[in-house]
């Protein structure tokens, strides 16, 4: 059986996922215009943006001779719990005899979890199975610790789109190694490139935290490099949705981010929300300039959230900026909201400064 | 009537939840000594008003209610009834908007706690059922708990009525409240229950008609589609006239159930009606926007192209020019009555 899976975050180790339990494996593309074309035309019209990102990915990967998909399902308020369900149900019309093996958590549905398991696991020994899921849980760390050491770095750089060519080096290292062994001669490697980037560290620059639905705050595809763009615009963006943090929330759920968040959102509504929330009051502590939301058009979870960041805003003197993005490609009018929020920013941070100054007007650059 | 002067208005926005048991919110507040304020009908102003006060992308029905809440407010009521929904059970869920609506229309008006009158809910679809009541001046614990017994009591008979009778909520509701006494009597216009009048006319075509109540029986948002319908001599049959069972039953051959449990109640209704032969054809009533409907009305479009069924999906949203909605289903009936005769051949 040929497997593909959805094309989110570090694609390259779920492959080694899958190939170290004997299986083949179709890579999806990495999604472009004409993904998310084929995803619209087969997808419902309201649903959420990354559903038709995904369907039109598995679209692709279909062409190309997969014939089973496994994805994560889980229970709860928000759409994404039937992406699985409903992508089956579309490709089976469409005439594709795909099968979708949705991986529930185990809390909920044991039986489920174990029965998928074992159809995925193919006999492979018991051994293996545990080393190869060694390697992938590490090649995740490694590859959201390396991806957040570079949107650290990104505004400092001299050379521009250093660090993102750089960031495909990583990525190749990466890729490359097929075990813990080769993976532990590979991080020195890593380490090497990226100490290597000429950066210029005397440079003033903004932080700005990024939250909102997991999807589009981690696909740079889906939310157009914003991240680089905003480097560009001298602003460091810090994040805290990664996969690998998506797995450490799953087995230790962050509860004291979520009991921050209590006094503005009670109950989860199912999806990111309340963390949302608890990095927005987190990143505030810390002493970032300001926080940009991205939401797909009509998100449910996240239309919550964006109901109340201007109260959110208002308490916390904290300018954020929520942006919800579908399918339209231009991006001309998002950047210029970007642009107007970035110029925002810096003023408010030449006030600080003259505040500190004692009204004494200070010149940057 | 007797007007006891200091007795705590509660206000009682008369759609989304309310719009289901609005009786049995009714019910449960007068025996708990509350004197009890509806919002009035909606109108366009009632969702151009709340809307303002939301981000653009949220759906027609909560802007809606944001207007509902602002009416209350302007007819001076001391506190909201604004159920807190949790998903306590496991596989039960409300939509994430609604479970987050106490918190939505805190913040985005700028109101204290203390104006809510938030009982913790959860529902099963049909019957809520309230987990922790909200302290207040105005009734014990104890009574309010006894109280709520007979509140889902007395909508439970609302619901039977609607089964035996094969009437929608609105006319049930307005023939239980004709039957009680004038003190507790629900005002309920003959707009509201849609037709106007209980008498059924002539039809010859049978339709599945779906939708969440505060949008199907919503006169602003409907558009008055159950009157036109009528008028096509097409008989309608809701979810409400199903037996919960059979709802149940009709679920359990899905892979994977809806949670929502709304929109559980409509797949299940529709899914039953897909193989009821009597039924000819399915509407479904949806609001621009909604979530949980991409996904309900998608399985069911899905559904209904394996079993045959002629399926309209019907997208309303604030414009109230509806002529459209006319035409569509006109086109509609036509297409039943051929497709019928067809098969009746």
């Amino acid at each position: 059986m040929k497997i593909t899976f959805p094309y989110m975050g570090p694609v390259f180790a779920y492959r080694k996922l899958f190939e170290g339990l004997g299986h083949e494996v179709v890579i999806p593309p990495r999604p472009s215009q004409r993904t998310i074309e084929l995803g619209i035309k087969y997808s419902p019209e309201f649903i959420c943006f990354p559903f038709k990102i995904i369907l039109g990915s598995y679209l692709e990967a279909l062409e190309q001779g997969a014939d089973l998909i496994v994805t994560t399902g889980f229970i709860g308020a928000c759409r994404a719990v039937y992406y699985g369900n409903l992508s089956e149900r579309i490709l089976h019309k469409l005439g594709f005899p795909v099968e979708v093996t949705v991986f529930d958590s185990p809390g909920e549905d044991l039986r489920g979890f174990l029965r998928n398991c074992r159809k995925l696991g193919n006999h492979t020994p018991f051994p293996k199975v545990v080393r190869t899921l060694e390697l992938v849980i590490r090649l995740i760390f490694a590859h959201d610790y390396y991806q957040k050491k570079l949107n650290h770095l990104r505004p400092y750089e001299r050379i521009p789109g250093n660090c993102s060519r750089k960031w495909i080096e990583i990525q190749q290292l990466l890729d490359s190694c097929n075990s813990l062994k080769e993976l532990k001669e590979v991080l020195p490697e890593a380490n090497r490139i990226i100490a290597g980037i000429p950066i210029d560290p005397e440079r003033t620059i903004l932080k700005v935290g990024l939250v909102g639905e997991i999807y589009l705050v981690m696909e740079s595809f889906a939310n157009h490099e914003v991240e680089e763009r905003l480097a560009k615009l001298g602003v460091e963006v810090v994040r805290n949705q990664y996969i690998s943090n998506w797995v450490t929330h799953f087995v230790l759920p962050p509860k004291r981010l979520l009991r921050q968040a209590d006094p503005y959102l009670k109950h989860s509504a199912g999806g990111h929300e309340k963390e949302n929330i608890g990095y927005i009051l987190k990143y505030r502590q810390m002493g970032f300039d300001g926080i940009i939301h991205l939401l797909p058009f009509g998100c449910m979870p996240e239309l919550v959230t964006q109901s109340l960041i201007p109260a959110l805003s208002a308490n916390l003197n904290l300018p954020i900026l929520s942006l919800s993005l579908d399918e339209q490609l231009g991006w001309v009018n998002h950047m210029i909201r970007l642009e107007a929020f970035v110029e925002l920013l810096w003023t408010r941070y030449g006030q600080a400064k003259e505040k500190i100054n004692d009204g004494k007007v200070v010149c940057r650059s | 009537m007797k007007q006891i002067p200091n007795r705590l208005k509660v206000g009682v926005p008369k759609t989304l939840f309310a719009s289901y048991n609005l009786s049995y919110w009714q019910r449960f507040l007068t025996l708990s000594g509350m004197e009890v304020v509806f919002s009035g009908e909606s109108t366009k102003e009632t969702a151009d008003r709340g809307g303002r006060l939301l981000p653009h992308e949220f759906c027609i029905p909560i802007k809606i209610f944001m207007g509902h809440i602002l009416d209350l407010l302007d007819k001076g009521v001391d506190q909201i009834l604004l159920p807190r929904m949790t998903d306590r059970n496991k596989t039960n869920f409300f939509c994430p908007k609604l479970i987050g609506l106490p918190e939505i229309v805190k913040f985005s008006l700028n109101l204290e706690e203390k104006r809510f009158f938030s009982p913790e809910v959860i529902c099963n679809g049909l019957n809520p059922k309230v987990v922790r009541f909200p302290v207040t001046a105005a009734a014990s614990l104890q009574q309010m708990k006894r109280v709520e017994k007979q509140a889902l009591k007395y909508w439970e008979e609302t619901l039977d009525n609607c089964r035996k009778q094969q009437i929608t909520l609105p006319e049930a509701a307005l023939k239980t409240s004709l039957e009680t006494s004038r003190e507790t009597a629900l005002k309920i216009s003959p707009e509201t229950a849609g037709r106007g009048k209980l008498k059924q006319p002539e039809h010859h075509l049978c339709v599945g008609l779906l939708g969440y109540a505060y949008s199907l029986y919503d006169p602003f948002i409907n558009k008055g589609i159950q009157r036109k319908l009528d008028k096509l001599k097409i008989r309608v049959y809701t979810w409400e006239m199903l037996e919960p069972e059979t709802i149940e039953t009709s679920l359990r051959g899905l892979k994977r159930p809806i949670f929502w449990n709304f929109g559980r109640m409509l797949l299940g209704a529709g899914l039953h009606f897909l193989k009821d032969p009597a039924i000819d054809g399915i509407i479904y009533v949806t609001t621009f926007g909604c979530g949980p409907d991409s996904v309900a009305a998608e399985i069911l479009n899905l559904e209904a192209e394996k079993h045959q069924k002629p399926f309209l999906l019907i997208n309303l949203d604030e414009h109230t020019e509806d002529g459209h909605l006319f035409t569509r289903l006109e086109a509609f009936a036509d297409m039943l009555s051929t497709f019928k005769e067809d098969n009746a051949v």
